[in-house]
């Protein structure tokens, strides 16, 4: 038989329930100002979580506007470009922040070729180790896939627009609960706080003032390891001619370009990678080669001056620097002639 | 998501059950004799669990096909089919089966208005993971206009905090990275790696679950509507017959109703008995997923009952069973073989599984935990916590501890978890029961 325990009358337990939404609204909102303000205290800003929806909601706002440059690339590029020092040094043109951290990528510039409405710039960010990996060309499968899917889930907008809002104005939602609760059992202190942030328009800062030399040491000998050669030129050369020449040359039929940046590494990985992909055989062979431009940081003095702290990333400092500095090599090549409100 | 098969086959289901066979099952001058009506009955339940069959089973069915013929020498390749799950589908099949199964057996009366029983079928709280309604406890309450009341609306919305709190602040963000981290690997380790990972498994798949619930029990009662509660403490449980009444208690009472019971329950005999139970807990298992873990899942649990009515036969009576170190130790008992239970079902494989479980008795050959003691002691404190608040509570209800606590306490627990949920925000998980 039917479970004979159901009453469609439900038991609504009794009690002063407005009271009791009221006190716990006000004892919520207490708590929470009260862990904002320790979190603060601590030193750690308000970041926005970073996530394939926020990635489309910039993405959709590429269009046939040929003053579009976007900026695609990794972590390198998420934590180099800033936004508003684009708006003062190309007033003119409408600059995009299409890189994923933690995601090559290679899927991001496929998408932009595969986009027909699109004329613009793409500042592609590429270090030579990047492409020695076929997994590495799909990484970004999963941002792209959603940009395609965007409206399917209005839910997902909404809870994205309500999340962005609470995030960039709440530092306590950037450190997290359990990295709270870890923090305080473990070490019985209130967690460090973290060095990169990010904007609601997807830009990251990061502020290594945050962090100790040790623990910037320690990322880096982390990452060492996966900048061994494990290629030849030959390979490195073919794999490029494969997989990003076609998506140049589609950009460019266009009317749009693509602009190739070895972003500026400094340290040990820098000498690692200068040790593993010699540039006379490696990258000016490509420049050579390619239907891009390809611009090396080292070639660009405003560039080659900057130092990365972790070895691999720019602080936030020199965000603004960096930005000057792209913009005025694209300038001094050509690649923005035309473009824009105030091109004829 | 991107389910383009959800809305409108639910739809469609709703519309064929309705205007097909409902009305010539009980009203119809076609449908009014026996033959005739168990014939469009046998209809109903072969096209709906073809649907599910299908949709559910389809590639499973012909993977294993494929193998076991390949075994046999033969050479089979089916086509590939790229067979998209609609979300919800074993649970709004089992609602349009049970409509149909209790309008036939005379239970129930068949909807008078269509708009009434596609409400039914396609309920929003419960559609996509439950509880699974019957016809009898819903339709009734479409009679007149539903509407909430003050308290009412601030119960649900208390629950629906009960249960994203359950659901994030717990399953999320405590426990779910320990079990993922032990079901990423191969599953061979430390024997304390393999209960840690576990243990936090079987605290994640209640407080995911059973927050599910709490927050589709809040939502209906918010729009004035009252749902089965499909959870009573179930790690409170002494014995898998009592786990089985506390645990996804709407599916339980389903598969009772609808399989052991047509089956012969126990009424044939301990032989029959027991096949009836294992029958009943494969499809069980089966139901949630097209895998042979789940199915290997529900025939462990099938044994456990088995294993259960057998201990009761050869254990002496008397008083000593009700005492309470008695019934402690065999909650303990209970709850520590759910929770190797719980390994077949989160286990990507079989093999996965037996490597997991071959670790949680120590065959596993890993030296050193990967978990530090601090975050062992995390798994442990939480799961403990859940644990012994089921006992607390194992003879009571929330209501009942609702309405005998203070307000100015119920309004801080719920403050804090107000606050936690504000915290805890950032990850990003589906419900684990939406793939079923």
């Amino acid at each position: 038989m039917p479970s004979s325990t159901f009453s469609s009358e439900p038991w609504i337990p009794a009690g002063r329930w407005g009271a009791t939404w009221l006190l716990a609204l006000v004892l919520a909102a207490v708590v929470v100002w009260r862990l904002e303000l320790v979190t603060r205290a601590g030193g750690q800003r308000p970041s926005v979580v970073d996530d394939p929806v926020l990635w489309s909601l910039a993405r959709i706002q590429v269009d046939a506007d040929p003053g579009i440059v976007a900026f695609v690339g990794t972590s390198r590029m998420a934590l180099a470009y800033s936004a508003p020092e684009f708006a003062r040094a190309a007033p003119e043109l409408r600059g995009l922040q299409l890189s994923i951290t933690d995601h090559q990528a290679f899927g991001v510039l496929a998408d932009l070729a595969a986009d027909d409405a699109f004329r613009g710039v793409v500042v592609f960010d590429l270090l030579e180790p990047d492409v020695i990996d076929p997994e590495f060309f799909h990484q970004s499968d999963p941002y792209v896939r959603r940009g395609h899917a965007l409206w399917r889930s209005p839910g997902s907008l909404v809870n994205r627009y309500a999340a962005s809002q609470l995030q960039s104005r709440l530092a306590v939602l950037a450190v997290g609960g359990r990295r709270i609760i870890t923090a305080l059992v473990g070490k019985r202190q209130w967690p460090a706080p973290q060095w990169v942030a990010i904007d609601r328009q997807r830009s990251s800062h990061a502020d290594y003032r945050l962090a100790t030399p040790a623990a910037l040491r320690a990322k880096a000998d982390r990452r060492l390891p996966y900048y061994a050669p494990t290629t030849t030129p030959d390979a490195w050369l073919g794999i490029l001619e494969r997989e990003v020449e076609p998506l140049v040359r589609r950009i460019q039929a266009r009317g749009g370009d693509v602009v190739v940046l070895r972003m500026p590494i400094s340290g040990r990985l820098a000498a690692r990678v200068d040790e593993a992909y010699p540039r006379s055989r490696y990258w000016d062979v490509f420049a050579a080669r390619t239907a891009a431009r390809a611009i090396h940081a080292g070639d660009v003095p405003a560039l080659a001056n900057l130092l990365c702290p972790d070895e691999m990333h720019l602080d936030q400092r020199d965000q603004a620097a960096f930005t000057r500095a792209v913009v005025e090599a694209l300038r001094a090549r050509g690649v923005l002639r035309g473009r824009g409100r105030a091109a004829p | 998501m991107g389910d383009p098969w959800c809305g409108p086959r639910t739809a469609r289901g709703a519309a064929q059950h309705r205007l097909e066979f409902t009305p010539k099952l009980d009203g119809g001058a076609a449908a009014r004799t026996p033959a005739r009506a168990r014939a469009l009955l046998i209809v109903s339940v072969v096209v709906n669990l073809g649907v599910l069959g299908y949709f559910k089973y389809g590639n499973f069915l012909s993977a294993n096909l494929t193998a076991a013929l390949h075994a046999l020498g033969l050479a089979y390749h089916p086509a590939h089919t790229d067979i998209v799950l609609p979300i919800g589908i074993s649970f709004y099949t089992f609602h349009t089966l049970s409509y149909t199964l209790d309008v036939y057996l005379g239970r129930t009366r068949p909807a008078d208005s269509f708009l009434d029983f596609a409400l039914y079928v396609t309920f929003f709280p419960a559609l996509v993971a439950g509880p699974l309604l019957r016809a009898s406890q819903f339709l009734p309450q479409c009679a007149a206009p539903r509407r909430t009341t003050g308290p009412g609306l601030a119960w649900g919305l208390t629950l629906m905090v009960l249960g994203l709190f359950e659901k994030m602040g717990l399953a999320d963000s405590v426990l779910a990275p320990f079990a993922d981290e032990l079901f990423a690997g191969s599953g061979q380790g430390a024997v304390v790696d393999a209960w840690t990972g576990t243990l936090a498994f079987a605290g994640q798949v209640f407080c995911d679950f059973a927050g599910y619930s709490s927050c589709a029990v809040g939502a209906a009662l918010c729009l004035g509507f009252t749902l089965p509660n499909n959870f009573r403490f179930p790690y409170a449980a002494v014995g898998f017959s009592e786990f089985w009444t506390r645990w996804h208690i709407s599916l339980s009472t389903w598969l009772r109703d609808y399989l052991y019971i047509p089956l012969g329950g126990n009424r044939r005999g301990p032989t029959r008995t027991n096949i009836n139970l294992v029958l009943t807990m494969l499809l069980g298992g089966l139901w949630h997923g097209a895998s042979w873990t789940f199915v290997a899942w529900g025939a462990l649990h099938g044994g456990y009952l088995i294993g259960e009515r057998q201990l009761k036969r050869w254990l002496p009576g008397g008083g000593w069973r009700t005492r309470r170190a008695a019934r402690l130790m065999a909650g303990a008992a209970t709850f520590a073989l759910v929770c190797i239970a719980w390994v077949l079902f989160r286990a990507a494989s079989l093999s996965q599984a037996f490597a997991i479980a071959g670790s949680l008795v120590g065959l596993g050959g890993g030296d050193g935990s990967k978990f530090s003691a601090l975050r062992r002691a995390i798994v442990g404190t939480t799961v403990f916590a859940i644990v012994a608040a089921h006992w607390a509570l194992r003879d009571r209800s929330l209501e009942a501890l609702a309405e005998r606590t203070p307000w100015p306490v119920r309004a801080a627990a719920l403050g804090a978890m107000v606050a936690g949920l504000f915290v805890m925000q950032g990850q990003d998980r589906a419900f684990i029961y939406f793939q079923f």
